[in-house]
């Protein structure tokens, strides 16, 4: 099962790789078809096609640097992310719809404390400052995105908007201590899925597109450490896309 | 890396792998141990402290509502506490949620728990187990060892005395613990409350080491401590203290139920009763008086006199003392005994010592003085006279204890007497005082103090000193001499002695000296003394004799009295009574009463002249036992029993001077009662019984009853006939209290018996008495009945038992009860009596009592009327049709304003009943009519004419046809005894309800094989037959082929074939009268010494036996009178009974029947003895054995009588009875055809049969009439005789004489059927030749009635099952001319018998036909039978 996880996640990290390959001879490519003549279909590589700037080969290259606020969901504090991702803009429509695939992590946190009497030095006297604990809630994501744009990629200025599943894996790291006392470090792990999604603007530059973006991203957190919460947060990202 | 990076790499890594899972991970704890490792699993609370590693609480839900989860601690039980696996435990989990908190966490190194109560731990070993909320645990196994609390099962002791020293006491339960060198500690707390006092357990004992982890610790059973001297305080009887042990630390728990030890005081004595004792001789009792006298489980305090332990017998003034398992009472007070010799004179201290545990001592603070018994030396005088008053004794000794005014006693053989004074006293040292010892006392014995005789003397000092002088102290005391006799008692004048002798006792010779003797005052020296023996030794020589020998003075030999005195000589001077000596003239004796006495104690008077006071009295050689002189002229003599005899009595006024009266006095045996019969009466009724006794002489004067076991007597009204002495009939009156009774017989002279017990008087009304059918008799006859108990009887009730008494007691207040004759069992549902004759006109109640003494009663269930009931003779016609309303004919006699009902039963068995309309009656008639419309045919009815008084008479039976008179189908009978060909048959009554069909002779297929025995069975009111039986007599002769007829109780047979060929000889056999038998009348009964009839139930009956010249019975025997039961005591003795009887006119002698052992039962009985009637008509019965043979039967006939002979030998002929026309009571018998050794014949003969007024007949000669002859001769043939019974359309007065088909001389059948009228005189009218019989027939069955002539049978001269009939010819009937004798229509019936015959004998029997034997298909005789209804 995990060498079968593994493969998929190779596969994930190596799209832009398998999408800029030639298709396989069984495999159909695009293809022009004069409607009504009967005539043998002709192949792009047959015909010399001038393409629209920048638009390359469809592949996309992405980058993203993002900061959420998850208090919009739960009592998490702000959660910094960072994501890449590879895409593919469908050839067609000027390459207005691409899908892709990232990957990426979030951090968030928060801390407490609390009293129980339970919690007492020798003499059985509670310890006069109650207990604390700090959560550390880790995420590593993985999105796939159906993306498109208002106007051709080649445009310098195109907004757009993106949804898709994303998968969360998450990780709460449980501290705390009392009366001087660690109590030790707790992990949760668990896997769940949520979704993603974001809107933004694209500002063609070089040889890709800088974009700004405001995302949103939401799965359960079930954690016994946290209780039954969530890992939603609205953030803003700014990255770069690589157009290949 | 960071450790962060690296977490979130692995995360990423880990969370790709397994994705959608969840997974918590954290610190992993480790336990190294718990302290303490020991704890008590209730009462206390113990924190136990959890030292490891890893020890991790979690916070969770820190998103929602944040809290901290520690880690879970849980116990497991793996061992018991003696270390043996405990197996699979469940946890207990350590709860961390309560409030205060049972679990703390104080650092990943440190937890802490407790254990209590609540928890529910369990005693043993535990493992804990410690797991973190992220799932890592740990077990730390044999971490704690729980241990339950102490038990203190009992204390032992649990009472004590904790003065004089320390006490040790032991406690047994479970868990008193050791933990290292720690002892549990004992308290001891008083139980109304105070101060507790703490003690430290001393040892422990039945120990085992407690398994787990705390090392050094065992847990014991038993617990010793020591409660030092003084160490539980005690006021009063006592204190309970409530003991508790506590374990030690960390297992501090304490024993929950407190046991109690009782401590108590020690004993304390303040006074000793009686202070002064003599312990020489006998036991001292001595009660104490003090505090704490303890008695435990029954053990007493030990008591110490002196050196002398001994146990209390008592204890006194006690109350319980509550606390202990044992019983325990602390008492006041306390007696024990000092036996005796075991203490020596002197003062002796006195201490109490209490039973263990309790065993405190008092201090000896009390004395008791010992003193030695009394000494005596001399008695003054030694010798005295019993009639002398007022002689006063003294005896010398020492040791005469005065107490006050107590003084000693003397006691002489028993007898006691108490010390007037005593002398030489001085006082008891040690001892209260006026106590004193003194050394003599005199005492004084008044006249008749003592009767003569050897005494030793003793004193006694008095109680409570008590003790008694050792013997060998001797006082001789005689009575004053007695003269009882003189010799010679009296003296002839002519005869008188020289010396007298007086006899007698007492006579005294002291020291030589005689008594002094006087004679009318003037003194006489004696000259001997007899009979003497010395008194024991004492101060003087003394003897005792018992006679005296004087000389007879001359001044004595007056005529009369002279007075004798006796004076012993002193010390003992006593006179005796003055006696006379009487000189007399000879006596002369003229009589004695009673001259008959009873031998038993008696006395008589004698009467004579000369008696003097000495005269003396003798019967044979009996002396009298006492004489009484009344006169010169008359003595009185009392004797002793004697044995029964004539005696002679003898008057002696001395020698040469008597007087004999010869055979003057008889003594006779005492009567004995032996039974009383019946044993059992009803206290209900005025009852007579019969009481047997024997040895009854002189007339009985007085039978009483009283209630065994006391109550006052029953004088009983009874008749006695010196005839008959054995036997007394009493009246036993009603109301007498139920019980058992004896029963006394005195008699004239004075003798009585009784009989213990011998009469049961009941009153349980408990047999389930039904009816008694008829319910009523009449004066003028006896009455048979029936009577019959409820089956089932209802709960509680019984039926008969073998075999009751049944009485009839008039419902007239006072009068006697009447008992029922032959009372005979049948079974437990019926039993048969007899009313007798003479009963007086009234109701009756009906008693039944059974031999057990259920009593059953019908109220008013029987009357008994002046008139006698109506009798039945025959109804006409016998059979109806069952159309409209029929007309019918009851004649009899004494009928009396009748009324009719019919109980019909149809052939499927439906009953019903049909009330007929009395048209007109007569004495002897009754016409009524029945609606018989809605009877089926084939319906049998029995006629009921019932009087106006209420008695009634039953008929059976009046048949129902259909409107063309068809027979109902032939029903197989019972079979014969023997398959009989060609026999004569008839049917007839021995009494009005006993019908009998018979078969006579007949053939075994051929003539020659001709049977001479009869048989006949019994046939039911509804035709149904009973087995058939051989009768008792046989014919004189084989007899086929011949002719029967019946009138009467005669049967006639006539004719016929006797084997040999053709026979002219007529027989007539009587069906034997019931009524016609000897009558037993009375019953003797007599002890038998010893052989006899044994107890029990026993049947007799009497036979008659009839002259050889008896024309009707010749030399036959009757029948049996109906049987007397006999209850016959069970004695030693077995018993003889007479049996006597009325006998017959005529009779030659007379047979005894009786049952061959007790109880066999009715019926069973045997022939025991015949005697001849010229004898007495009794029968004493001894016990013999019967024979064999039994007596006759109702049905039988008498022997068979040879009448006179026809006038021809005929065979297969035909025979009928016809009524003289003109001759009332006289009746003719006619043979017709048959055939002879000549061939069939034509004439027809007959003889003519008177009936006499007492119904006895006589036959004629024959007469042939030859000039009448049938128109073709035949044989094998039937006769009818046809009168207005049998056809309504003949008419009154007239009879025809059918004579129907047959055989001729060849063998051909003849169909012809002739007809003549019979006429006076009984000849016959010409022969009518009538319509012929289809089919031809011969051997046949015949019947008439309803107007037809019936046929069965024989079609065609051989065997055959059809049937037919003709119709006698009346007015309107279709074909015919005129009316009777004319036949018309020979049809078939249209049923068939139930097998083919020929040759059959054929009967009729009211309305039933029935056919008996014959030959059968093959040929073959058979010994079937059929029945039908006509």
């Amino acid at each position: 099962m995990k060498a079968r996880l593994f493969a998929v996640l190779f596969s994930l990290m190596s799209a832009g790789r398998v999408a800029g390959a030639q298709p396989a001879p069984d495999e159909p490519a695009d293809e022009m078809t004069e409607a009504g003549t009967g005539a043998e279909p002709v192949r792009e590589a047959d015909v010399e096609v001038e393409a629209p700037p920048g638009s390359g080969i469809g592949l996309a290259l992405g980058l993203r640097a993002q900061v959420g606020f998850a208090q919009a969901f739960s009592d998490l504090g702000v959660a910094p992310a960072v994501e890449v991702e590879v895409g593919y803009r469908l050839p067609f429509l000027g390459r207005r719809f691409g899908v892709f695939v990232a990957a990426g992590y979030q951090y968030t946190y928060a801390s407490g404390s609390g009293a129980d009497d339970r919690l007492a030095a020798e003499g059985g006297t509670p310890y006069p400052g109650g207990y604390s604990w700090d959560l550390d809630e880790h995420a590593m994501t993985a999105t796939f995105g159906v993306l498109g744009r208002l106007f051709p990629d080649a445009d310098v200025f195109s907004p757009y908007l993106w949804v898709g599943p994303r998968v969360f894996l998450l990780e709460s790291v449980m501290n705390g201590g009392a009366g001087g006392a660690e109590f030790g470090e707790n992990t949760e792990t668990s896997t769940e899925i949520g979704v993603g999604a974001g809107v933004g603007i694209e500002y063609l530059l070089g040889p890709g597109p800088l974009f700004a973006e405001i995302e949103m991203g939401w799965s359960p957190l079930p954690h016994a450490v946290t209780g039954d919460s969530s890992t939603g947060q609205i953030g803003l990202a700014l990255g770069y896309r690589l157009f290949l | 890396m960071t450790r962060r990076s690296r977490n979130t790499l692995t995360l990423f890594a880990v969370g790709l792998v397994g994705a959608c899972s969840a997974d918590l991970d954290g610190p992993a704890p480790t336990v190294a141990s718990l302290e303490p490792a020991l704890v008590c699993n209730d009462q206390i609370v113990t924190e136990v402290v959890v030292h490891g590693q890893g020890m991790s609480p979690l916070p969770v839900d820190v998103l929602g509502a944040p809290r901290v989860d520690l880690p879970e601690l849980a116990l497991t039980l793996v061992a018991d506490l003696r270390g043996a696996p405990a197996g699979a435990g469940t946890p207990v989990a350590i709860p961390d949620d309560t409030e205060p908190p049972r679990v703390r966490w104080t650092s990943r190194q440190r937890m802490a728990f407790d254990v209590y109560a609540e928890l529910g731990l369990a005693a043993g070993v535990h493992s804990l187990a410690v797991t973190n909320r992220n799932g890592n645990g740990f077990v730390l196994d044999r971490a704690l060892t729980a241990v339950p609390p102490p038990s203190v099962s009992s204390v032992g002791p649990d009472i004590v005395c904790v003065a004089g020293g320390p006490r040790t006491l032991v406690l047994d339960g479970e868990g008193f613990l050791q933990v290292g060198g720690t002892l549990p500690t004992v308290t001891a707390t008083p139980a109304g409350g105070g101060d507790a006092v703490t003690f430290d357990a001393a040892a422990l004992e039945d120990c085992f080491d407690v398994a787990g982890p705390a090392s050094g610790v065992r847990s014991c059973r038993r617990l010793t401590f020591t409660v030092p001297d003084d160490g539980l305080a005690v006021t009063g009887d006592y204190v309970n203290y409530e003991i508790v042990v506590t374990n030690p630390a960390p297992a501090g728990c304490e024993s929950a139920d407190p046991v109690l030890l009782t401590v108590v005081p020690p004993p304390v004595v303040r006074t000793v009763e009686p202070p002064v004792i003599c312990n020489a001789d006998h036991d001292s009792t001595i009660t104490l008086t003090g505090d704490g006298f303890l008695r435990i489980d029954g053990a007493v305090p030990q008591v110490t006199v002196g050196t002398t332990t001994l146990a209390a017998d008592s204890l006194g003034a006690c109350t319980p003392v509550t606390g202990p398992a044992e019983a325990v009472e602390s008492c006041d007070s306390l007696t024990f005994t000092i036996p005796a010799g075991t203490l020596a004179p002197g003062i002796h201290e006195v201490g109490v010592t209490n039973p263990v545990p309790a065993g405190c001592s008092a201090s000896a603070t009390a004395t008791l003085v010992v003193v030695p018994p009394p000494e005596t030396d001399s008695i003054t005088p030694d010798l005295a006279c019993v009639a002398q008053d007022g002689e006063t004794f003294t005896i010398a000794g020492s040791g005469f204890i005065r107490s006050g005014s107590a003084m000693p006693t003397v006691s002489v053989d028993g007898t006691t007497f108490p010390a007037e004074t005593v002398d030489g006293c001085a006082p008891v040292p040690g001892a209260p005082a006026g106590t004193d010892t003194c050394a003599s006392l005199a005492f004084s014995i008044p006249a008749g103090g003592l009767a003569p005789g050897t005494y030793e003397v003793v004193v006694a000092n008095p109680s409570p000193v008590g003790c008694v002088s050792a013997g060998g102290l001797v006082l001789v005391i005689v009575g004053p001499p007695e003269v009882t006799a003189i010799e010679p008692p009296i003296a002839c004048l002519a005869t008188l002695p020289a010396e007298l002798t007086l006899v007698g006792s007492g006579f005294l010779v002291v020291d030589g000296a005689y008594p002094t003797v006087t004679i009318d005052g003037a003194p006489v020296v004696p000259t001997a003394a007899g009979g003497c023996t010395d008194l024991p030794a004492i101060g003087v020589a003394a003897r005792t004799c018992t006679s005296l020998t004087v000389p007879f003075p001359p001044s004595a030999g007056a005529l009369g009295s002279h007075v004798i005195r006796v004076v012993n000589p002193p010390p003992a001077d006593c006179a005796a009574a003055d006696v006379t000596f009487d000189v007399a003239l000879p006596p002369e004796v003229t009589g004695v009463v009673p001259a008959r006495v009873c031998s038993v104690d008696f006395t008589v008077a004698v009467a004579g002249s000369n008696f003097m006071p000495g005269t003396q009295v003798r019967i044979g050689a009996t002396p009298a036992s006492s004489t009484s002189y009344v006169s010169g002229s008359e003595m009185r003599a009392s004797f002793p029993p004697m044995p029964a005899g004539t005696y002679d009595l003898v008057v002696s006024n001395g020698a040469g001077c008597e007087d004999t009266l010869p055979g003057a006095v008889t003594v006779v045996e005492n009567p004995v009662v032996f039974f009383v019969d019946p044993p059992v009466v009803y206290n209900g009724i005025n009852l007579q019984v019969t009481i047997y006794a024997s040895g009854v002489v002189g007339a009985v004067t007085a039978v009483t009853i009283a209630p065994s076991g006391g109550g006052a007597p029953i004088a009983l009204v009874f008749a006695f006939d010196p005839a008959r002495p054995n036997r007394i009939l009493a009246t036993v009156p009603s109301g007498a209290a139920p019980g058992t009774y004896d029963v006394s017989v005195t008699t004239e002279l004075g003798c009585s018996a009784t009989l213990v017990g011998g009469l049961n008087v009941t009153a349980t009304l408990t047999l389930a008495l039904e009816a008694i059918d008829p319910p009523f008799g009449w004066t003028g006859g006896s009455t048979p009945v029936l009577l019959t108990a409820i089956d089932p009887p209802p709960g509680g009730m019984v039926q008969f038992a073998s075999t009751p008494r049944a009485y009839l007691n008039p419902t007239v207040p006072g009068s006697l009860a009447m008992p029922l004759r032959s009372v005979t069992f049948v079974d437990a549902t019926q039993l048969n009596a007899v009313v007798p004759s003479g009963m007086a006109v009234g109701g009756y109640d009906v008693v039944v009592v059974n031999p057990d003494g259920a009593v059953g009663l019908l109220a008013g269930g029987f009357s008994v009327g002046a008139d006698r009931p109506p009798v039945i003779d025959e109804v006409t016609p016998a059979s109806v049709v069952n159309t409209g309303t029929q007309a019918l004919t009851a004649i009899g006699a004494d009928f009396r304003t009748p009324a009719v009902t019919l109980d019909c039963e149809d052939s499927a068995g439906a009953r019903s009943t049909v009330t007929g309309t009395v048209t007109g009656s007569t004495a002897t008639t009754v016409n009524f009519t029945i609606p018989a419309g809605g009877l089926a045919a084939g319906t049998v009815c029995i006629v009921r004419v019932t009087n106006g008084d209420g008695t009634y008479a039953d008929y059976s039976a009046v048949s129902v046809t259909n409107p063309a008179a068809n027979l109902q189908p032939f029903a197989a009978g019972t079979r014969m005894t023997a398959a009989r060909r060609a026999p004569g048959s008839v049917a007839g009554r021995a009494t009005r309800i006993s019908r009998f069909v018979y078969a006579i002779g007949g053939d075994a297929g051929t003539a020659a094989g001709a049977f001479d025995t009869v048989e006949a069975a019994a046939v039911d009111i509804f035709g149904g037959m009973g087995p058939w039986r051989e009768m008792s007599y046989r014919l004189p002769g084989a007899r086929t082929l011949a002719g029967a007829a019946i009138l009467g109780r005669y049967v006639y047979l006539v004719g016929g074939n006797d084997g040999a060929g053709p026979t002219a000889q007529v027989l007539r056999g009587r069906i034997l009268d019931p009524e016609e038998t000897p009558e037993p009348t009375d019953l003797d009964m007599r002890r038998g010494g010893g052989a006899g009839l044994a107890g029990g139930t026993w049947h007799y009956t009497v036979s008659a036996l009839r002259p050889a010249t008896d024309p009707d019975n010749p030399g036959g025997e009757t029948l049996p009178s109906d049987p007397l039961v006999v209850l016959v005591p069970n004695v030693p003795e077995r018993i003889h009974l007479t049996v006597s009887w009325t006998g017959l006119v005529g009779a030659t002698a007379y047979r005894i029947y009786r049952s061959p052992v007790a109880n066999d039962p009715a019926g069973s009985e045997l022939l025991l003895a015949e005697v001849p009637a010229a004898g007495p008509l009794s029968y004493a019965d001894t016990g013999g054995a019967v024979g064999a043979q039994r007596p006759l039967r109702l049905g039988d006939t008498g022997r068979w009588a040879v009448q006179p002979a026809l006038t021809v030998a005929r065979e297969a002929l035909g025979v009928a009875i016809a009524a003289d026309p003109a001759t009332p009571g006289t009746f003719h018998l006619y043979a017709v055809g048959g055939r002879n050794t000549g061939g069939a014949l034509r004439t027809y003969e007959r003889a003519t049969i008177t009936v006499a007024a007492d119904r006895r007949q006589t036959l004629g000669v024959w007469a042939e009439d030859a000039a009448n002859r049938l128109a073709v001769g035949r044989s094998h043939l039937m006769t009818f005789a046809v009168d207005r019974g049998k056809a309504s359309r003949v008419p009154a007065g007239t009879t025809y004489l059918y004579a129907a088909a047959g055989v001729d001389t060849g063998g051909a059948t003849v169909r012809n059927t002739d007809a003549a009228l019979v006429q006076a005189g009984g000849t016959l009218g010409p022969w009518t030749a009538l319509d012929l019989m289809t089919p031809a027939r011969a051997g046949y069955g015949a019947a008439a009635a309803n107007n037809r002539l019936y046929v069965f049978g024989g079609a065609g001269a051989a065997p055959s099952s059809n049937t037919a009939s003709a119709e006698i010819c009346g007015t309107g009937v279709p074909g015919c001319a005129g009316g009777p004798p004319e036949l018309v229509n020979w049809n078939a019936l249209g049923i068939n018998l139930t097998v083919d015959r020929y040759l059959m004998g054929s009967a009729v029997e009211s309305a039933f036909i029935f056919l008996v034997g014959g030959q059968s298909a093959g040929g073959v005789p058979t010994a079937t039978t059929e029945v039908t209804v006509w």
